[in-house]
């Protein structure tokens, strides 16, 4: 990578984190407050995805048998 | 791979560029939730999906502006003209690009984050790294994920032969090449266009890495038959490729629910040398190895009567570039004789016995009348 495309993408993240960060779009909360839950604190909790997944099934996807190779 | 496990997200990603947004700026979905349901409702799983008009563009407008080309984006690899898996041979062509649009779009990449961020979705995906944003796409993980049935078996040995033991390819090992040694970032973004998935301009040469210099030439097989001076000249594969993949009679269509499915007649390793029916600068042998295609006359028939009228516009014994390469191979381990008279490694009528004669007009230019 060139270094004028390097100071191209840095300046353009960083201005893109700038209006998100403005747009109340701050990173992501670990913690919800009670009776709520964030993405970010089931995602990282493995034991709590499980007991979700099971509690609430993935719904199935109807797809047709294909058989052999392409 | 397990659900709970494929949306498991990294303490790690947090740390990241990526890991710094929020959620949502990528995925949409609720804020305030009491369950997954809810945190669930309007969110986007493929955030990559619209290349240069997803939330990736503002940030890599190179890479999102120029993947529309790439052959991973489309069909047109099957469909053009050149290469012309399908339609070239088509006399119906709003039936094929129909069935092609229903049962072949399924395995083509649904977003960068197929390569970058989670397994195939393809193969139901599934976060390869807990979410970390990757630059070098994982060989088994991702290309293999999808190129399995051919480049998979090849390249690691998993392949199997009536005829020959197979090994894997002596790039995987010991060499330990990945996919991205040879498919480099500049071909895999797109950026320039080709017709025919073997014409990228910068897919490499073997030469590039094994130049014919005296070291080469002093091998006799390489004088006699590996050198554009050679009077015969054989492409490299003709004698280092073990057996491949052939598969044969695709056939797709639409069950009572009207989900696509395909079916596949048979496929096998095995290993023929046909005449180079597509001479030109860039592919100049006079004999290369062909790999059997699965496209039958009846393949698109579900959508349309004799769909593929023209079946015999191109052959079904294809120019092929397995990724299976060994120092030793079947056909040189005895010397020359291993493969002069050894009638079953060539393509002949032998291997034409039994098929229609649209497919044998279809081979006219590769099979061999007689075997050296
Ligand atoms: C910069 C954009 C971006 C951000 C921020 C982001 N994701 Fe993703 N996420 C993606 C992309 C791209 C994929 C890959 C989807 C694909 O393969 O098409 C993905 C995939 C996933 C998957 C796996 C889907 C599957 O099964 O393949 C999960 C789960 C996920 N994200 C959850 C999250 C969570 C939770 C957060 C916040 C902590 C988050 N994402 C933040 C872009 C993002
Ligand atoms: C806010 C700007 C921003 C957005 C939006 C963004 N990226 Fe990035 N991305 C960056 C920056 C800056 C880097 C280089 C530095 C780094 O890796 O932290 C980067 C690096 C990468 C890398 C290389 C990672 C590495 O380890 O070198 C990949 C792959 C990538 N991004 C893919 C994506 C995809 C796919 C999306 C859309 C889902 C996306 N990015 C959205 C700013 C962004
Ligand atoms: C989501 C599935 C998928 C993934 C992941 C994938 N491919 Fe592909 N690839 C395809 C399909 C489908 C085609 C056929 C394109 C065509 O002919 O129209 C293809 C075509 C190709 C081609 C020939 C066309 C061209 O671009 O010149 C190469 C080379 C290739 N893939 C290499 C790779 C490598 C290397 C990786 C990993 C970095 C990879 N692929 C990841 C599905 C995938
Ligand atoms: C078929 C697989 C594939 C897909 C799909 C793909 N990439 Fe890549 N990408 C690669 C390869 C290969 C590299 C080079 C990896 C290496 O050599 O380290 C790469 C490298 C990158 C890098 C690292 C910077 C660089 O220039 O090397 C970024 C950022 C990136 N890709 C973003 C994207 C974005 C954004 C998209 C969607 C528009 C995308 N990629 C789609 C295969 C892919
Ligand atoms: C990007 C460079 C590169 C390209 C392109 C390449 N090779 Fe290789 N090749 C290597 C390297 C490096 C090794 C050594 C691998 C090892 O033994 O660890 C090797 C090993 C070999 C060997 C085994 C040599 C021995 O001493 O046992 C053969 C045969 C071979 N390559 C043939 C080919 C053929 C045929 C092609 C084209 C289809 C090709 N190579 C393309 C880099 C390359
Ligand atoms: C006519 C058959 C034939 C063709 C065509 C051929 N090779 Fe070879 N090659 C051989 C044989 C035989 C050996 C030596 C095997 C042994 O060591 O017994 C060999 C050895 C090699 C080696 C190992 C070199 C070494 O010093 O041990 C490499 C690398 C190689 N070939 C690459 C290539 C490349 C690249 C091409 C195409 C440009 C090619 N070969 C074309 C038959 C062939
Ligand atoms: C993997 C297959 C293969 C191997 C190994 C091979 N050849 Fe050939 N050879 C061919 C083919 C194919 C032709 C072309 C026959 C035709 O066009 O009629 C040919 C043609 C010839 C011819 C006649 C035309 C010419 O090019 O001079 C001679 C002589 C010949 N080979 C000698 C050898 C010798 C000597 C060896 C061992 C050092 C050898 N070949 C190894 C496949 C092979």
């Amino acid at each position: 990578m060139t270094i004028k495309r390097l100071l191209t993408v840095a300046f353009i993240a960083v201005a893109v984190m700038a209006v998100l960060v403005l747009a109340g779009c701050s990173s992501e909360p670990l913690v919800a407050e009670a009776g709520q839950v964030t993405c970010a604190g089931c995602h990282t909790d493995r034991e709590m995805l499980k007991a979700d997944l099971a509690a609430n099934p993935l719904p199935v996807v109807e797809v047709a048998e294909s058989s052999g190779e392409g | 791979m397990e659900a709970d496990l494929g949306a498991l997200v990294s303490i790690a990603f947090f740390d990241t560029t990526h890991g710094k947004m929020d959620c949502r700026d990528c995925h949409g979905g609720e804020k305030f939730a009491a369950t997954r349901a809810e945190a669930h409702e309007g969110m986007e799983p493929r955030p990559s999906a619209t290349y240069a008009e997803s939330v990736c563009a503002p940030c890599h407008n190179e890479m999102t502006s120029t993947f529309a080309t790439n052959m991973h984006a489309d069909t047109a690899g099957c469909s053009s003209p050149t290469d012309a898996l399908v339609l070239a041979r088509s006399t119906n062509d709003e039936a094929v690009i129909q069935g092609l649009d229903n049962n072949c779009s399924t395995c083509h990449v649904s977003g960068c984050g197929d390569c970058h961020v989670s397994r195939p979705q393809f193969n139901d995906g599934g976060l390869v790294q807990g979410h970390v944003f990757y630059a070098e796409p994982n060989s088994s993980l991702n290309c293999m994920g999808c190129h399995g049935s051919r480049i998979q078996k090849e390249y690691t040995g998993a392949g199997e032969s009536e005829k020959t033991v197979l090994k894997a390819d002596v790039h995987w090992s010991p060499g330990g090449m990945q996919c991205v040694d040879c498919h480099t970032v500049e071909w895999m973004h797109g950026g320039e266009e080709y017709d025919n998935r073997y014409d990228s301009p910068a897919a490499p040469k073997c030469v590039d890495c094994h130049p014919a210099d005296d070291t080469f030439l002093a091998i006799g097989m390489h004088s006699k038959h590996a050198t554009p001076e050679s009077n015969t000249y054989l492409q490299c594969q003709v004698c280092h490729a073990q057996d491949y993949n052939n598969c044969t009679a695709c056939h797709v269509a639409l069950d009572e629910n009207d989900l696509p499915f395909y079916e596949t007649e048979s496929s096998e390793f095995d290993f023929n040398i046909g005449r180079n029916y597509a001479q030109d600068d860039s592919r100049p042998w006079d004999y290369i190895v062909v790999r059997h295609v699965p496209v039958a006359e009846s393949t698109f028939d579900f959508y349309g009567e004799d769909a593929l009228g023209n079946y015999d516009a191109v052959p079904t014994w294809k120019y092929a570039t397995p990724h299976s390469i060994q120092r030793v191979t079947r056909q040189t381990q005895d010397g020359c004789s291993s493969c002069h008279g050894n009638r079953d490694i060539f393509l002949t009528e032998d291997d034409l016995a039994g098929l229609s004669d649209l497919e044998r007009a279809a081979n006219k230019d590769v099979v061999l009348t007689e075997v050296p």
